[in-house]
């Protein structure tokens, strides 16, 4: 019996074909690796200690009281729950794949700064990405992927993000939730535009143009809006949501009571994004980040980090793909 | 391989340095002290309080780590509403285990557990029983003392490091453990019950009114649904006749227990009668507990207010935590529930003997406000 404890069930899915002949393979200590193995568990832990915990304790509360809660102050709830999920799916990650790689095992990449996706397709590409390779190569393919007729294609796709959901769990919510991305990756599909996004979001600019800027905003909207059904208790939960969003009250003013609390949290969370933008190109956030700064200021955003870790650690928020 | 350990060590020790100061910092203010600990100090010292302010008070594990050094005759527990009762009032050893019970669960699994004291007193606070607080996490299962690990939730505090250093150097009483008890001499005794800081019992002599420190007050949290007590949600019945059957099967073990329905102030009182949305609330305290208490022949002390003994709301910290003289006084009345376990003329004297409304030694208290002023 062989035991690899850095990878877990939940992710990144590996392949025996990538990981079983590494096990074979005679091993040596490599320094780069090793360092940066560890810089990667750290940013793993950020993001899952600092941001997604942060934003945990918001989403519990806005969704807990969603009855008594404006339109506005859902979509707040909303936003930190988009953060909680990628910072903690892609935490962990990092932590799995940074511990793999201290040990000198490589793992596949499973989150690529998915929020700077043009459109869905791309989202999709950049998401939990060891899961959506294996469903291509294990249903997408087998019933035929795209060489079969165009009626037969739009239903393998619909039908791989249908199960993408049912993966998530039993319920109506899951399903309904791979049905909305089966049904907005559908214009792409029918357009041929599904496969027009392959390339580095702003590659070479500091900044997007404002159309690329305005396909993300557009993107994250459409994932955002799909979250619902990912985090309501149950179908009349998810209805009564989205009742309140498209209501009046959505121009008020957000009236939850952590709204003064939170608004730390939206700063780590703009710096966490800017950092995330920065380094786009890279495996992960902070990979080649402030490494041509001097050691003392390099160290120094480290300790920061680890601060920052340590002032939020301890949450007591489970692993949220642990439960899928 | 060695490069990178003494790189990493260089990288490290700088945090371990920064660590290590603010252990120091925690030690000096008595923070880290562990349970076995405080208990040692509180039973060399038994005016020693113990509240801690930066670090987790480990509060469960305290409380019931008190239950097991203690062995008590007569055991009391329910909510943090439960905390005002002492040692004084009886004459058989008693421990107070205040504040380990805040929901159905709580209360179900501490009925269930390995009691051994022969009197319980048990504090039921109506709201577990709303179908909105049935919801919660079963969390802190056992009603076990388990030892402390070390738990990195402790540099949560580093965020405060400043009032840290800052209270480090402020006044303390060195014979209290913890921060707060340390600063405002209150905190638990060694009985488990909970003595009033001192700022709050000077407060009252100051302003001789009382003043409901809570925020928001509690009347308004009744007015307005605010808080899983108050929300406006329906009771589950049955849920609650379950509990009455686990407390009548350990009455029927032999344990003699009392139920007791927690009071409230006048102020909150009245509040309740007088919101027509917070009905089901004040009927099923005052009405629906007792009948189920009675169909099952359980002793019981009921829901009550300052008023009913000709008192004002002086006899409350806040809205519904009863003072340790008002539940005095409602022992006393209560008395022939405990098998001659409470004695009427030394609960009279300490009642008569009073300090303040909120405290019945003088002694206890080591700031006093002026009362000429």
């Amino acid at each position: 019996m062989l035991v690899f404890k850095p990878q877990l069930v939940a992710g990144p899915i590996e392949r025996a074909a990538n990981l079983l002949p590494q096990f074979y393979k005679r091993r040596k200590f490599e320094y780069h690796k090793a360092v940066d193995g560890l810089r990667q568990i750290l940013w793993g832990l950020f993001k899952k200690v600092v941001i997604a915990d942060n934003c945990a304790e918001y989403v519990d509360q806005i969704f807990s009281n969603s009855g008594e809660l404006n339109g506005s102050s859902l979509v707040i709830g909303l936003l930190f729950f988009s953060f909680q999920a990628y910072g903690d799916f892609s935490g962990y990650s990092d932590i799995a794949i940074g511990t793999s790689r201290l040990f000198g095992f490589n793992l596949m990449k499973n989150f690529s700064y998915p929020f700077f996706a043009r459109d869905i397709a791309e989202f999709w590409r950049k998401w939990h990405i060891s899961l959506m390779t294996w469903f291509r190569d294990y249903i997408y393919i087998p019933l035929g992927g795209s060489r079969v007729k165009k009626s037969r294609y739009i239903f393998n796709v619909f039908i791989v993000f249908l199960i993408s959901g049912l993966w998530h769990g039993a319920n109506w919510t899951y399903v309904l939730f791979g049905a909305i991305h089966g049904l907005y990756f559908m214009p792409l599909l029918l357009f041929k535009n599904n496969r027009a996004n392959l390339d580095i979001i702003a590659e070479n600019r500091v900044l997007p143009t404002f159309r690329e800027l305005r396909l993300m905003i557009y993107t994250f909207a459409l994932v955002n809006f799909s979250w619902i059904l990912f985090r309501a208790e149950d179908l009349s939960h998810s209805i009564s949501i989205f009742k309140k969003i498209f209501s009046l009250s959505f121009f008020q003013f957000p009236d939850f009571d952590g709204l003064k609390g939170s608004l730390i949290i939206f700063v780590m969370v703009s710096i966490f994004i800017c950092i995330e933008w920065i380094s786009r190109k890279d495996e992960y956030g902070i990979e080649k980040f402030g490494s041509n700064w001097k050691k003392p200021f390099r160290y120094g955003f480290y300790y920061i980090i680890i601060l920052l870790i340590l002032l939020y650690v301890g949450k007591e928020e489970q692993f949220i793909y642990f439960q899928f | 391989m060695k490069y990178f350990l003494r790189k990493l060590l260089f990288f490290i020790i700088p945090i371990i340095l920064f660590l290590l100061s603010y252990e120091y910092v925690m030690h000096s203010l008595g923070e880290t002290s562990t349970i076995p600990t405080v208990f040692e100090i509180q039973e060399r010292n038994r005016n020693s309080l113990f509240m801690r302010k930066y670090l987790s008070q480990d509060f469960r594990n305290y409380k019931l780590y008190g239950i097991k050094r203690n062995k008590p005759e007569i055991l009391s527990s329910g909510s943090s509403r439960m905390m005002q009762i002492r040692s004084e009032f009886f004459n058989s050893t008693y421990y107070n285990a205040g504040g380990l019970l805040h929901n159905m669960r709580d209360l179900n699994n501490f009925l269930e557990s390995d009691i051994k004291a022969n009197t319980i007193l048990v504090g039921i606070d109506p709201w577990w029983f709303k179908y909105d607080n049935l919801k919660i996490r079963d969390k802190n299962k056992e009603f076990e003392f388990s030892k402390g690990k070390f738990d990195l939730t402790r540099y949560n505090s580093l965020i405060d490091y400043h009032k840290i250093i800052s209270d480090l150097t402020k006044e303390r009483i060195s014979k209290n453990i913890g921060t707060n008890a340390q600063l405002f001499n209150g905190g638990f005794r060694l009985d488990g019950s909970l003595k009033t800081p001192d700022y709050r019992i000077n407060l009252l002599l100051k302003e001789k009114k009382f003043i409901d420190i809570e925020e928001p007050k509690t009347s308004k949290r009744i007015k307005n649904g605010l808080t899983g007590r108050f929300s406006i949600s329906k009771f589950d019945t049955l849920k609650f006749e379950n509990s009455i059957k686990l407390v009548k099967s350990l009455v029927d073990e032999g344990k003699n227990i009392i139920v007791y329905l927690m009071p409230f102030s006048n102020e909150s009182y009245h509040t309740l009668v007088n919101t027509e949305k917070q009905k089901d609330l004040f009927e099923f305290a005052t009405v629906h507990m007792p009948k189920v208490l009675d169909s099952y022949g359980i002793k019981y002390i009921p829901t009550e207010h300052p008023s009913l003994y000709k008192l004002d709301d002086t006899y409350f910290i806040d809205g519904f935590h009863p003072s340790e003289i008002f539940v005095a006084i409602q022992l006393k009345r209560y008395a022939s529930l405990f098998n001659n376990e409470i004695d009427p003329v030394k609960l009279d004297t300490l009642i008569n003997n009073r300090f303040c409304n909120l405290l019945f030694n003088k002694s206890e208290m080591l700031t006093i406000y002026n009362e000429s002023d």
